[in-house]
């Protein structure tokens, strides 16, 4: 649900999606710490292999998307990860379109940018369980709102189409934020550099 | 610093390892793909819309169009996916299904599979080894007797080829775990030019 496919989006959507992640995915590789390349790679193929997990639900089908872990971990470089786990997906499996891949990318990069904006701190001040949990669900219902935004914006009935999705998506919240906080726990608790990294000054490690 | 790279990969591949492993334990995974399979029976366009190798989709919007995108028929789905919409002139039929939340999918029935309005008789289909007992002693010339036999020669054949279409558009929809692993194996290798790119950035600044 969160890979939209071609020819459901309006124009404008998809080249404003598009001008997005080329933004982003940009500035993300700008901003790599050639340090965290390692992680970076390794959450990309999590992200890829999670969507193929699949759970049918009622009357579609739902997997996870990971993209708060994604974003606690990764901050920007959550960006080009997700766009080369997006790109071999449209490519091997057909999973969203080829032109949208800009607005699935934003639609699937931004909730995990914002929680790592509002979370990765927190994670690291204590709590990681809790904060890492309000990651995991928060990323998958802004995900869900930026596709019924995406869907809206191209002329469908918002609400419907909200209201679809989020229902689709709420044991995927409950699951993500079960392993996004077991995650966060684990890495608090055996590699806080891990979630250090994430938030050091730009580059700052170099030299 | 320099002993810390090797360690954290070793960890983070345990990690791909143990999700790997656990993806491959769990049922076969299924592309998060809607399809629309149908096939002309008679005078109707019978079909089913699904999540590729999971769930049917249930509820969507079925809509048959012609050339032009003239739309020649309407329809929703049911709970287990199925769609009947009448056939309609021998044109190409692209039937979309649509749903309702940015899934949609098409399939093109071509014009020389419907063959006009066709009435398949009840018998070879409640008792299939009947016609061929009953009919060879008797004289097939008779106009009559040859429509009965196209019919039913139709319905058998159609009964007997919709599984096998079926199965070989599951073939298609099925997950390959080489594409899997393929894939995962792009993001290293991309994973190491970023490396060896930043590095050498790295080096020059």
């Amino acid at each position: 649900m969160a890979h939209l496919v071609d020819g459901v989006l309006s124009g404008e959507v998809v080249v404003g999606g598009t001008v997005l992640a080329v933004a982003g995915v940009g500035w993300g590789l700008r901003t790599l710490d050639p340090e965290r390349i390692p992680q970076t790679g390794v959450l990309s193929a999590a992200f890829f292999v999670a969507s193929l997990i699949h759970v049918p639900l009622g009357p579609t089908s739902v997997h996870l998307i990971l993209n708060g872990l994604l974003g606690i971990v990764l901050g920007w470089a959550a960006v080009p990860a997700i766009f080369v786990a997006l790109v071999l997906q449209a490519v091997f499996f057909g999973y969203g379109g080829v032109t949208v891949l800009g607005v699935n990318t934003v639609v699937m990069a931004a909730p995990a940018l914002i929680c790592h904006y509002l979370f990765a701190a927190r994670i690291r001040a204590g709590g990681a369980f809790i904060w890492g949990a309000a990651a995991g669900a928060l990323a998958v219902a802004m995900t869900c709102a930026l596709v019924g935004g995406a869907l809206a914006l191209s002329g469908r009935e918002f609400i419907l189409a909200a209201k679809l999705v989020f229902a689709a998506h709420l044991p995927v919240m409950v699951i993500e934020a079960a392993i996004t906080g077991a995650a966060a726990t684990l890495l608090h608790t055996v590699k806080p550099e891990v979630l250090m990294a994430s938030t050091a000054p730009l580059r700052a490690s170099d030299g | 610093m320099v002993d810390r790279a090797p360690l954290y990969l070793r960890r983070l591949a345990a990690a791909v390892l143990a999700v790997v492993a656990v993806v491959s334990v769990s049922s076969p995974a299924a592309a998060h793909l809607l399809k629309v399979f149908a096939l002309v029976e008679g005078s109707m366009i019978k079909g089913t819309v699904y999540f590729a190798r999971s769930a049917p989709a249930r509820g969507a919007r079925i809509t048959a169009l012609g050339p032009d995108d003239v739309v020649l028929a309407e329809t929703r789905s049911g709970d287990d996916g199925s769609f009947v919409v009448p056939a309609g002139p021998p044109v190409d039929h692209r039937i979309v299904a649509d749903a309702g939340d940015g899934h949609n999918a098409a399939f093109t029935i071509h014009a020389e599979e419907i063959a006009g309005p066709v009435d398949v008789p009840a018998g070879p289909t409640a008792a299939p080894a009947q016609p061929r007992a009953d009919r060879t002693g008797q004289d097939p010339s008779s106009e009559t007797d040859r429509e009965w036999i196209e019919a039913a020669v139709e319905a058998v054949v159609s009964r007997h080829v919709t599984p096998l279409r079926e199965q070989l558009n599951a073939y298609e929809d099925r997950l390959s775990w080489h594409d899997v692993l393929g894939g995962i194996g792009y993001i290293l290798g991309l994973t190491g030019l970023a490396a060896f790119f930043l590095s050498r950035r790295r080096r020059e600044s």
